[in-house]
């Protein structure tokens, strides 16, 4: 039947189908689709061709499809085909350049990933840093990565130029190349310092209203640039807007125009330059062949690269991973300007040059004239030689730079030529504004607080620590309660008295941070000699802790002491009871028009200055006193009222009363004076490293 | 050389085609364009600074209500002055360091203003002591207005102390900056 003998057909032409599609090289086919697409994504190499790149081989295929792929490829066209071997020694370049651009592509990727939870205004830009710290999977990470990210671009790229500044690698038809370099180390250093502020936290708005500061003194202009940056006459919303607009937009645009012609100058004009040694050194005919022979790109170099790559990728997570963490201040204040106000490290020479003097020549004529030497170093250096040897000048001057940036950096330091009142510095050191300090560094539980409350009205855990305090106040029963209040009686943790003064939860671990922390502290007070006991009797030092909530505990530190005060040329007041009215030189009260009598300022009213004079500098640095001092009080024009020879002088009060004051009832003008700071720490807040 | 110098012979001696003066009629409008575009993005970007803000004038209300002489100087946060009577007459000293631009404070046991950042001191009065500032505190002009709202004095053009009469309303000008007297 017609219909059988198809089903037949059919069904040996299925089987014989069937057997085909069994036989067909399925591997095979498999392998040309998957080369095809290979291929196709890698600019013409095969899979093979990959991984005898990988392995270091020979090309598999000729005409060489490495080099194909070359013209081929957008990003690979970016690269020169080869190098001569001489500079790709490390120690010649120290791969500088390619570090600062892969610094610039880590800060591109982690910079696109923090944009994600960040709103540049000022409600929200704290709010988003905590909620990044705190609430985002790897936020904190990420954060960190940035940061060292952009501190590595910054180092990196500073010392690029320090590398072709002193292997002459900027002359001749590299000079333009050095051009744009000095270009791209301004748009690092501004990309790094608009990045600065966007935190929001009192350090990076300090930072930056400084920073900006120093344009308000360009004459001219400076006002203007201010205005522009700021968006208004201080930084606020407009401010924080525009430094985010600059960070994310405008100066990653410039950097990439600028790093495009800069590297195109190397990759198509003039490579990296070859070592000054295999250039113009004795070196044999062979040994200089094989130092300028080719190189090519593919394979070696970009084998190199991708190790570089890894190993740099490792050595950023291992430091965020272990001590490296991005610091987060208060709330930003505009109001209150945290002490020492410091630069970011990069702009540290600047301000120490601010310290020498005014802030027009310093802060703007030098650092312009500085960068305008650096972008026409080529045509100053007209000798065309590169050895070290050979261009003694170039080289000295290079490295007096150096030391002078570096001597420079340390003046920028708060170390450096800054005066402040000792007790604000010790405390400054224990409880900085602009940083987490020792603190906050501490492991949550060891800030002891009191393990019973106070009374019981006020459940709170609280604890006193005397850290310096007058003989005796320890015996005092009022403060008997070893576990209220505690007395650091040594400065050695392994004194036996030190011991016995503690209270058993302390006492347990006599080596805890917080206990060295109040050692140090306790040494920093009774050390510094302006820290006068106060004659009420109060301790000199105090810490308290105390335990507010389930996860907050304030710390409360405080020195007081007696001020003398001075006078501007250094010479001790004295004080003597008398009126608060204003003195006419003949002893008389002045009067205002309305014939009331003119009240004085607080601090001006009975104080008695002994006016010195001095005589020429004796070679021992002391100045001799060459009149007797003529003790006076002085009126409101700054014109003296002297006492009589015997000490007194007559004055007359408001009521038209005379009376006598005389100088034996003068007192040194000594003030109770205290210094204190406040700090709130949350559980979470602290920083671990 | 030849060649060279009768190419900048033959450039000389010809005429401008129409082409070529097109041409510069398109650069020249785009420079044009480009140059106004310049200008009117300044213009844009720039703070605009109204009255009651800081920038503008700011009515800090009745002499009566002021600190007077003896009472130490009194901080006004958004217009960015500390009011200072004294005998003399009143001074609106402008909040801002004038080394870089910190915030100072008043001390009161001190008796005078210290920026906290790089350490400079000024007397009550703003006068210069001590630090890396170069020149004492700025003022800003205090103008005083009688009752029937007419403008009755003004601190003069040296920053001085301006004298004001029981019954004047104060109108700071923060927009108007006196830069105080550089030291030697």
């Amino acid at each position: 039947m017609l219909g059988s003998n198809t089903l037949r057909n059919l069904r040996s032409n299925v089987a014989g189908e069937w057997q085909r599609i069994r036989d067909y090289d399925w591997l095979k086919w498999a392998a040309g689709v998957g080369d095809y697409v290979v291929r196709g994504i890698m600019a013409g190499l095969s899979a093979k061709e990959l991984r005898a790149i990988l392995r270091g081989d020979v090309p598999t295929e000729r005409p060489n499809p490495r080099y194909r792929a070359q013209v081929k490829s957008f990003m690979l066209h970016l690269r020169p085909k080869y190098y001569q071997r001489g500079s790709t020694w490390f120690t010649h370049t120290w791969r500088l350049g390619w570090f600062a651009t892969y610094f610039f592509v880590v800060e591109t990727i982690t910079g696109l990933i923090l944009m994600l939870f960040y709103a540049p205004t000022p409600e929200r830009a704290y709010g988003d840093m905590l909620y990044i710290l705190s609430n985002v999977p790897y936020g904190k990470f990420m954060r960190d990565m940035h940061r060292l990210g952009a501190e590595g671009m910054v180092a990196v790229v500073i010392l690029h130029m320090v590398r072709v500044y002193f292997t002459g690698s900027y002359k001749k038809e590299r000079a333009f190349t050095w051009f744009t370099g000095v270009i791209l180390l301004l748009v690092t250093l501004v990309l790094s310092f608009s990045g600065y502020l966007l935190p929001w936290d009192q350090l990076a708005y300090w930072a930056v209203t400084i920073g900006t500061s120093m344009a308000e003194a360009a004459p001219g202009f400076g006002m203007e640039v201010n205005l522009l940056l700021r968006g208004a006459v201080d930084i606020w919303a407009g401010g924080l807007l525009r430094f985010y607009l600059l960070h994310i937009f405008l100066l990653p645009l410039v950097a990439i125009v600028v790093i495009s012609i800069h590297y195109y100058k190397v990759s198509r004009e003039h490579s990296i330059s070859l070592p000054a040694v295999v250039e113009e050194g004795d070196m044999s005919p062979e040994e200089k062949r094989h130092h300028e022979e080719r190189i090519d790109l593919i394979p070696n170099l970009i084998i190199h690269e991708l190790m570089l790559t890894s190993v740099a990728t490792f050595l950023m997570v291992v430091a965020v991973a272990t001590f490296f963490s991005a610091p987060l201040e208060q709330h930003a204040d505009q109001a209150v300007t945290p002490l020492h106000t410091e630069a970011p490290w990069y702009f540290l020479w600047l301000q120490g040059m601010l310290k020498l003097g005014s802030k027009q020549l310093f802060g703007i004529v030098l650092p312009t004239l500085i960068f305008v030497v650096l972008f026409v170093v080529p045509w100053i250096d007209r000798n065309p030689l590169r050895l070290a040897k050979r261009r003694p000048v170039a080289i000295g001057i290079g490295v007096m730079a150096c030391i002078i940036m570096l001597v420079l950096t340390y003046m920028g330091t708060p170390r450096y030529g800054i005066e402040t009142p000792p007790a604000q510095d010790i405390l400054s050191v224990f409880v900085p504004q602009t940083h987490p300090g020792p603190l906050r560094e501490l492991p949550w539980d060891d800030l002891h607080t009191a393990q019973t409350p106070a009374d019981a009205a006020d459940t709170r855990l609280k604890r006193t620590y005397y850290v310096s305090y007058p003989v005796g106040m320890d015996q005092d029963p009022q403060y008997a309660d070893r576990d209220k209040y505690v007395f650091v009686n040594s400065l050695d943790p392994a004194d036996p008295a030190f011991l016995t003064g503690l209270p058993p939860d302390l006492a347990d671990e006599p080596d805890s941070e917080f206990l060295q922390l109040l050692i140090a502290l306790k040494a920093k007070v009774e050390e510094q000699p302006k820290l006068i006991q106060q004659t009420s009797g109060a301790p000199k030092a105090v810490v308290t802790v105390e335990y507010i909530q389930p996860e907050l505990k304030w710390v409360y530190a405080a020195v007081f002491w007696d001020e003398m005060e001075l006078d501007r040329e250094k010479d001790l007041t004295y004080m003597i009871p008398f009126t608060d009215y204003e003195l006419m030189p003949d002893g008389s009260v002045r009067m205002d028009a309305a014939g009331k009598p003119v009240q004085l300022e607080p601090a001006k009213s009975k104080k008695v200055v002994f006016d010195l004079e001095y005589g020429a500098e004796a070679s021992d640095g002391t100045r001799p006193i060459l009149a007797d001092p003529r003790p006076h009080l002085k009126d409101a024009d700054g014109n003296a009222i002297y006492f009589e020879a015997d000490g007194t002088l007559e004055v007359t009060d408001a009521q038209g009363k005379k009376s006598t004051i005389s100088l034996a009832d003068a007192m040194p003008n000594i003030k109770p004076s205290k210094q204190e700071e406040y700090l709130a720490i949350h559980r979470d807040s602290q920083y671990h490293h | 050389m030849a060649v060279q110098s009768d190419i900048l012979a033959s450039d000389a001696q010809q005429e401008m085609s129409r082409r070529e003066f097109l041409n510069y009629a398109w650069l020249a409008s785009l420079g044009f364009i480009t140059a106004q575009s310049a200008v009117l993005t300044y213009q844009f970007a720039m703070p605009r600074l109204g009255p009651g803000e800081f920038g503008g004038p700011v009515d800090i209300g009745m002499i009566e209500a002021l600190p007077g002489v003896g009472a130490p100087p009194e901080p006004f946060a958004k217009a960015k002055f500390w009011w200072v009577m004294s005998a003399t007459g009143a001074r609106a000293i402008y909040k801002v360091c004038t080394h870089l631009g910190c915030i100072y404070q008043w001390k009161q046991e001190e008796f005078k203003f210290v920026c906290p950042c790089h350490g400079s001191q000024f007397e009550r009065e703003g006068k210069y002591i001590f630090g890396p500032a170069g020149r004492s505190l700025d003022r800003l002009v205090v103008r005083v207005y009688d009752s029937s709202g007419k403008m009755v004095a003004e601190t003069p053009p040296d920053g001085g102390p301006v004298k004001i009469p029981a019954g004047s309303r104060i109108v700071v000008e923060t927009g108007m900056k006196i830069l105080g007297a550089v030291h030697g």
